[in-house]
């Protein structure tokens, strides 16, 4: 409506509030009045310098209390997910939970039901459901085109150079994990693209969680099934230089699936090779950037959230908190 | 001093730069040996990843180290590795490591027992010569023009200049250190043959190459037994460059070290000019980033700009530029060009006569004797084998 300001909240004035959802909220969404919460007093101070001059973006110590916004953001550790969900019912309409959706699977429970009985849609920020590379895997697997799937391989990571403003990424208290919670969330929900179940069945993790309080790991090790009974062995690492492929040995032919942008390769069994990206029309490789953008037109602002749903987070986060629970220390990394 | 169950001690230290390779090195190595309760101090959250996935006290503080900031006053050590290279949190890098003495010298006379270890580098050594090697009594005189050794040899001599420092502090002066985690001579080199054919034009200058875990058991032996003073810190054997590398290309089992001529890399300062650039306009643009009005304007521009111009632009702010412009050099050199400066063709030597003396029994490895733990870390740093 014209001449109506269109507001949004941010929770979290840390690096992926700020750099990420802020400029799209006004590129995509056209939001012209944008409240950044942000509780620590020094990053205040260095955000309200930062936008001093800016008309959309307000920044505050503490939420607005009974003012309405059309959509909240909330970009701040996992551990206070849940508080903000709480504290934000009856005053947004819809709400965008930085992934994973919650630090255990009680807290991601507890949000799912506040937004169901509320009436309020909540959105996980899983950008990688704008890759189209995964749901073709899933068309090659139903429509059966290479034959049986035998098993699956998943190999992400890079060394971390993530500018983070503050020690949340490395605090097993704020953030509740390492890569697993990291990277992890991103990596699952790619595997229920393609899958509509999978089970975690053993664990290695590089940081001890049954004897240690603070500890978080670096690399961590997935051994999951399908409900077919399809093994998955998914690698996840914060200090190594690995692939970022997923490869699907099928009967035929093995598809080799990059996992942060929406190239495939597919290698037959008789030699024949073909590097593609998948869709109706000509694109290229997506950055991640791109796959924001397009996580931002796509189910923001068309307010639809089948595949980012707070269920979809659920999900994930039962495997992940699983994984935790019955982890093995790893002996071999360096 | 805490006593432990079984009625050890153990002693309380304070590490700063632990999460960088050498810092990160010690604090394993300290976990490792037991007796020692290390507290890392840490500026700088992106670097943690290796630190956190052990159970320690981690704690975030500010370059601009504020006059009430304070350590535990049970720290019995300060063990430093950082080092405060430019302008942080707009805090030049002479101011903070004035801050960094000013809290030593607090710490010291809230408690008078504490000392200090401080890690320095090889830079410092300079001006270096053919078959010379620097003793620790000579000056420290580097090139005005290159900032880093500078800020090193002023760190020392500020710490040094506390009172009654030739008590309580020993300054450790490693030449080339390597081992799992060392981006510079370790990580880049295995990046290198990694991904094909390395050039150089002359690699004859001779290190010492030390292994970083000798430090790291060096001083935790220090701290349960202390010797004040300033030594240098070579490894046991003298070698070429061209050695050094080639054992990498060994290890790794892949590229070749392709020597090209020097006047070639005539493109090779062309292409770091570039990167000065890039470097600075990277942060031109780093800063506007932050401006939301920047999207919409680049948007508009972007889509007036030719797809190529836009994909430069693009490249340089996520720092692919180098890649490209090194993949054209690497078509006319056929190689990498890490090693295709003069740099490598200088001795850098020092003498290792203090540190044998005073400390005879010390054990430092050999290359070639971690030569097994080197090809470990390459498979686990730049492949995909399952470590479990």
């Amino acid at each position: 409506m014209i001449g109506e300001a269109k507001s949004a909240i941010v929770l979290g004035g840390g690096a992926v509030g700020i750099k990420f959802h802020v400029p799209r909220l006004i590129r995509i969404g056209g939001f012209t009045d944008i409240c950044v919460v942000e509780p620590n007093q020094k990053r205040v101070e260095e955000l309200k310098n930062q936008f001093a001059s800016n008309q959309i973006i307000s920044i505050t110590e503490s939420l607005p209390k009974g003012k309405p916004f059309s959509l909240a953001v909330i970009a701040t550790p996992p551990k206070f997910h849940l508080y903000y969900v709480q504290e934000l019912i009856g005053q947004c309409e819809d709400i965008l939970i930085e992934k994973p959706i919650a630090r255990t699977v009680d807290e991601a429970i507890k949000i799912v039901h506040l937004l169901d009985q509320n009436g309020v849609r909540g959105y996980i920020c899983h950008i990688r459901r704008t890759l189209k590379s995964f749901s073709f895997v899933r068309t090659i697997l139903c429509d059966g085109l290479f034959g049986d799937l035998l098993s699956v391989s998943v190999r992400e990571g890079s060394v971390f150079n993530w500018d983070a403003a503050s020690i949340g990424s490395f605090s097993r208290d704020l953030n509740g994990g390492g890569v697993l919670m990291d990277t992890g969330p991103h990596t699952l929900d790619l595997l229920f693209q393609v899958f509509d179940s999978v089970d975690l069945k053993k664990a290695w993790m590089d940081a001890d969680y049954q004897n240690s309080e603070k500890a978080i790991e670096a690399n961590c090790i997935l051994e999951l099934e399908t409900n077919n009974g399809v093994p998955i062995n998914v690698l996840l690492s914060r200090n190594r230089y690995l692939p970022n492929m997923a490869s699907f040995q099928f009967e035929k032919a093995k598809v080799h699936v990059n996992v942060t942008n929406n190239t495939l390769s597919i290698e037959a069994n008789g030699g024949t090779k073909l590097h593609c990206i998948p869709g109706d029309k000509i694109t290229s490789p997506m950055d991640f950037n791109d796959l924001f953008d397009k996580f931002y037109i796509n189910f923001i602002d068309k307010k639809m959230n089948e595949g980012v749903s707070p269920e979809d987070g659920l999900r994930v986060i039962r495997i992940i908190d699983k994984a935790y629970e019955c982890s093995t220390l790893m002996t071999g990394a360096f | 001093m805490f006593y432990i169950d079984d009625g050890g001690l153990l002693m309380k230290i304070a590490v700063f730069g632990g999460t960088g390779f050498l810092g990160y090195d010690f604090v394993r190595y300290v976990l490792k040996s037991g007796n020692i309760i290390p507290v890392v101090y840490s500026s700088s959250p992106k670097s943690m990843v290796n630190v956190a996935r052990h159970d320690l006290d981690i704690r975030q503080y500010s370059v601009s180290i504020p006059e009430d900031m304070v350590l535990d006053p049970d720290v019995e050590y300060i063990v430093n590795f950082s080092h405060p290279f430019l302008v942080r949190e707009k805090i030049s890098a002479k101011k903070q490591i004035e801050r960094f003495a000013n809290l030593v010298r607090r710490q010291k006379e809230q408690n008078p027992a504490l000392r200090l270890i401080h890690v320095s580098s090889m830079s410092v050594y300079e001006p270096f010569d053919k078959d010379h090697r620097f003793g620790e009594d000579l000056k420290l005189d580097p090139s005005i023009n290159d900032k880093y050794a500078s800020e090193k040899v002023y760190a020392e001599s500020i710490l040094r200049e506390l009172p009654d420092a030739n008590d309580w502090q020993l300054h450790l002066r490693p030449t080339v250190v390597y081992g799992p985690y060392c981006r510079v001579w370790t990580d880049r080199i295995m990046e290198a043959f990694d991904s094909g054919n390395v050039a150089f034009s002359d690699l004859s200058g001779k290190i010492q190459p030390v292994y970083g875990e000798d430090i790291s058991k060096f001083i935790y032996d220090r701290i349960n037994d202390f010797k004040p003073g300033v030594y240098n810190f070579p490894g046991p054997e003298e070698m070429t460059w061209k050695d050094y590398i080639e054992t990498y290309r060994l290890i790794i089992g892949k590229g070749c070290l392709e020597r090209i001529e020097l006047n070639n890399t005539k493109q090779s300062t062309k292409f770091e000019g570039v990167e000065f650039y890039s470097s600075n306009f990277r942060e031109l643009m780093h800063v506007i980033r932050r401006e939301p009005s920047f999207d919409r304007i680049a948007v508009r521009l972007a889509q007036r700009l030719p797809d190529r111009v836009v994909q430069m632009i693009k490249d340089i702010l996520l720092g692919k530029e180098n890649q490209k412009s090194k993949n054209q050099c690497v078509k006319e050199f056929k190689g990498n060009l890490l090693f295709s400066t003069p740099f490598y063709g200088e001795d850098r030597l020092v003498s290792d006569q203090k540190l044998r003396k005073d400390f005879p029994n010390s054990k430092y490895h050999k290359l070639s004797e971690v030569n097994d733990i080197m090809r470990e870390y390459y498979l686990y740093r730049f492949t995909d084998k399952v470590f479990n």
